[in-house]
C-alpha cells in the first residue's frame, strides 16, 4: 500500500535512533558541526523526514472506497 | 513576578476577542437540532487544508505544548525525542488509515469495533475504554487552565485559579454542546492559526537573538540547565540506570503507539471524507504538526538558555509555563507595545490550546456516552436520532460539570501521570483493538474483549502501583509509597499484554496462526517494499523515453496488471489477502 509506506519507513527509522539513545550514549554524544551532537542532529534529521513523508503522501492514486454501510448514518442494526 | 497593566488589559482583550469568535463561529455553524450526523461528523465538506488543521488542532493537545515544551526546556534531549514521538504516532495513525485501516468509518470507537463484532458488550466495552482513556486527560488540562491563565493574566491569589477553570469550564461545555464537531473542528482551526503563528513569532525572535547560530544557543542553554553538556544528552529526564533507561523507551513507546489513538484524534480523522481527502489532509495535519513540535523545541532550548533552570522551576517544578516565561523575558528587551503584543499573542495560542483540548476531549466522551452507552447499549440501537442528539448535549454538560469541580478541588496537585495514563491505554487498549478489528481475519469476540479489558486494566493497575502515583517526590501522592511496578509509564509492558490477551482470547489456534502470518510479514514486508522500490525506478526513466525506439506503444514494456476489484464484505470482515499487503 502506497500510503502506509512513508509511516512504517519513519517507523522504522525511529525505533533504531530510541535504541541508540537509550543505550549509545557515547555514540549520541559525538560532537558534530554547529554545537549540535549525533543524537540531536539525528533527531532534527528525522523531524525533516517525517515532513518529507507527509508532504509526499500521494494525490488521489487510490479510488474512492465506497463508503460502506451507509455512509455517516449512525444508528446501525444490532443483532 | 508583576507584569505591566498595559500587557495585562493586552492579554484580557486578546481573550475576550478569541472567546467571542469561537462562540459566534460555534453558534452560527453549529448542528441543526435533529440532525445526528452533522452533530458527530459536521465537517466532512472541509477542504483538506482545514480539516487537517482541525485534526492536528485536536491532537496538539495543551498537555503536549505546555509539558512537552516544559520537559524540553528542564531536560533537552530528552524532550526533544518526545516532542519527535508525538509527531510520529500521527504519522503512523494517518497513514495507516489512508491505508489498510481506511475501513474504519463513522464516529466513536464503538462504531469502529461493532463494524466487525456487533453487540452491546463490545459497545459498552468500548465506551468503557474511552471515558477510561479521555476523562484523565481532560481533568489534567482542566486543572493546569487554572495556575496558567492566571500567569498569563500576572494574578497571585489561588482563588483566581478557580474561578479561571471555571470560566474555561463553561466556555468547553458551551462549545461541545452548542457546536458539535463541526463548531469545536472551527475552534481547533482557529487554535491551531493561533498557535502556528505565536510559535513561529517566537522561534523566530529567539533565534534572531542568538543570530541564528545553534551552538550559541545550545551553549546558553548548557549553562543555563546547570548540568553542562548533559542537557543535550540522552538520559537527564530518566536517569542513566537501567530503569531509567527502560523508563525512557516505554514511554516513548506509549506515545508513538497511543497518542494519535485517543478518541478524540479518531474521531475527527473519521469524519474525513474519501480516502484522497484524507491523504491529502493528512499532509496539512502531519506537516503542522511538525512545525509546531520543532518551534516547541526551539523555545524550550531557549527560556533555559535566557532565563535559567533555576528561575523555571521557582513556582512551577515541571515547568509547564516555560513558554510563557520565555515571552516574557523577551518581550523586555523590546519597547511596551511589542512586548504586549508578544505576550497576548503567546497567552491567546495558550488559552485557545486550552480551551479547544478541553472541548475536544468533552465532545469525544459525549459522543461515546451518547452513541455508544445510551443508543447502542440501552436502546439497543433503536433510539431516535432526536433523543440521541438530545442525549449528547446533556453529556458534555454530565461530563464537563463534574471534570470542572473536581479539577478545582485538584488544582495544585501534580496531575502529570493522568498524561501518561491516556497515552498508555490508547496504546495499550485502543490501538490493538482497531488494529486487530479491520486487519485481522482471526479475531472473536472474546479475543476483542480481552483486548479491551486486559489492556485497559493492565495499564490501570500497574500505574496505581507505579512510582508516579506514589513513592517520589513528584508523585500524585507525594506523601504515600506503595508501589512495586518500578516504571513510571507502563507502555513497555501493558501493549503486550493488550495484544497478547486479543491473540489469546480468540482462541489458541487463531493465535498460531496470528503468529505464523506476522512472522512471515516480517519477512515478506521489506523484502517486497525493496523489490517494488528496485521495479518502479527503471520503469519510471524507461517510460520518459520517445516511443520511437521499436516498442509497442502504449506501455513501457511492463504489462498493466488489472487492478483487482474488491467486493466489500457485508460484515465489515476484512479481506484476508490484505494482511500481507500493507
Amino acid at each position: 500500500m502506497i500510503a502506509t509506506a512513508p509511516g512504517l519507513a519513519a517507523l522504522a527509522c525511529f525505533v533504531p535512533y530510541l535504541l541508540l539513545s537509550a543505550f549509545a550514549e557515547q555514540l549520541m554524544d559525538a560532537p558534530l558541526v554547529g554545537g549540535l551532537n549525533t543524537g540531536t542532529a539525528l533527531g532534527l534529521l528525522q523531524l525533516a523526514g517525517f515532513l518529507g513523508c507527509a508532504a509526499r503522501a500521494p494525490k488521489g492514486s487510490a479510488p474512492e472506497e465506497p463508503s460502506l454501510g451507509g455512509g455517516n448514518r449512525p444508528a446501525e442494526p444490532q443483532p | 513576578m508583576t507584569i505591566g497593566s498595559f500587557t495585562q488589559t493586552a492579554a484580557v482583550v486578546m481573550f475576550s476577542v478569541l472567546a467571542t469568535l469561537a462562540m459566534l463561529l460555534c453558534i452560527l455553524t453549529g448542528a441543526e437540532s435533529d440532525d445526528l450526523a452533522d452533530f458527530y461528523t459536521g465537517y466532512r465538506a472541509l477542504a483538506p487544508l482545514t480539516s487537517g488543521l482541525a485534526v492536528a488542532g485536536d491532537y496538539v493537545s495543551a498537555a503536549t505544548v505546555l509539558s512537552a515544551s516544559g520537559i524540553v526546556a528542564l531536560s533537552g534531549y530528552d524532550g526533544m525525542v518526545l516532542l519527535l514521538s508525538t509527531v510520529l504516532s500521527l504519522l503512523l495513525m494517518m497513514s495507516l488509515r489512508a491505508g489498510p485501516l481506511r475501513r474504519a468509518g463513522r464516529f466513536t470507537l464503538g462504531d469502529v469495533l461493532a463494524r466487525r463484532m456487533p453487540g452491546r458488550r463490545v459497545r459498552g466495552a468500548a465506551s468503557a475504554v474511552t471515558l477510561a482513556a479521555v476523562l484523565p486527560f481532560l481533568l489534567v488540562q482542566l486543572s493546569v487552565a487554572g495556575s496558567l491563565i492566571t500567569f498569563i493574566l500576572g494574578i497571585g491569589q489561588d482563588s483566581a485559579k478557580a474561578v479561571c477553570i471555571l470560566i474555561i469550564g463553561i466556555l468547553m461545555i458551551a462549545y461541545a454542546a452548542v457546536g458539535g464537531m463541526k463548531g469545536t473542528a472551527l475552534v481547533q482551526i482557529i487554535k491551531m492559526v493561533v498557535l502556528l503563528g505565536a510559535c513561529l513569532a517566537v522561534s523566530v525572535l529567539v533565534l534572531g537573538r542568538f543570530h541564528w547560530s545553534t551552538s550559541a544557543l545550545l551553549g546558553a542553554a548548557e549553562s543555563g540547565s546547570g548540568a553542562g553538556a548533559s542537557f543535550v544528552h540522552p538520559g537527564m529526564e530518566w536517569g542513566r540506570s537501567a530503569t531509567g533507561r527502560i523508563d525512557f523507551l516505554s514511554l516513548q513507546l506509549s506515545v508513538v503507539l497511543g497518542a494519535a489513538w485517543l478518541p478524540h484524534v479518531t474521531m475527527r480523522v473519521n469524519a474525513e471524507a474519501g480516502t484522497s481527502a484524507a491523504r491529502r489532509s493528512m499532509s496539512w495535519a502531519v506537516g503542522s504538526t511538525a512545525v509546531v513540535a520543532l518551534c516547541l523545541t526551539v523555545m524550550g532550548v531557549a527560556a533555559t538558555a535566557l532565563i535559567g533552570r533555576a528561575r523555571l522551576v521557582a513556582g512551577d517544578p515541571q515547568g509547564s509555563s516555560s513558554v510563557l516565561v520565555l515571552t516574557r523575558a523577551l518581550g523586555a528587551g523590546y519597547p511596551p507595545l511589542g512586548a504586549a503584543v508578544l505576550h497576548a499573542a503567546i497567552g491567546g495560542a495558550v488559552f485557545m490550546t486550552l480551551l479547544s483540548a478541553t472541548s475536544g476531549l468533552t465532545l469525544a466522551a459525549a459522543t461515546s456516552i451518547a452513541h455508544d452507552l445510551y443508543a447502542g447499549v440501552l436502546r439497543r440501537g433503536t433510539a431516535l436520532e432526536r433523543k440521541e442528539l438530545g442525549a449528547a448535549r446533556w453529556a458534555t454538560l454530565g461530563v464537563g460539570l463534574p471534570a470542572i469541580v473536581l479539577a478545582v478541588l485538584v488544582r495544585n496537585w501534580n496531575l502529570q501521570v493522568l498524561i501518561s495514563l491516556g497515552f498508555c491505554i490508547g496504546a495499550s487498549a485502543i490501538a490493538p483493538a482497531t488494529v486487530y478489528s479491520l486487519m485481522w481475519p482471526g479475531l472473536t469476540r472474546r479475543g476483542l474483549l480481552a483486548t479491551l479489558i486486559g489492556g485497559t486494566g493492565s495499564v490501570l493497575v500497574l500505574v496505581a502501583f507505579s512510582p508516579a502515583v506514589s513513592g517520589s517526590a513528584h508523585a500524585l501522592f507525594p506523601g504515600a509509597d506503595f508501589h512495586w511496578f518500578p516504571l513510571e509509564t507502563t507502555g513497555i509492558v501493558s501493549v503486550p499484554v493488550g495484544f497478547l490477551a486479543g491473540a489469546l482470547g480468540s482462541g489458541p489456534d487463531a493465535a498460531r496462526a496470528l503468529a505464523g502470518s506476522a512472522v512471515r510479514a516480517a519477512v515478506r514486508l521489506p523484502v517486497s517494499a525493496a523489490v517494488r522500490a528496485a521495479a518502479r525506478f527503471p520503469a519510471r526513466t524507461v517510460r520518459a523515453l520517445p516511443r520511437a525506439a521499436g516498442r509497442p506503444a502504449g506501455g513501457p514494456g511492463r504489462v498493466a496488471r488489472p487492478r483487482r476489484v474488491q467486493v466489500p464484505d457485508p460484515a465489515g470482515r476484512p479481506d484476508p489477502r490484505e494482511w500481507y499487503r500493507l
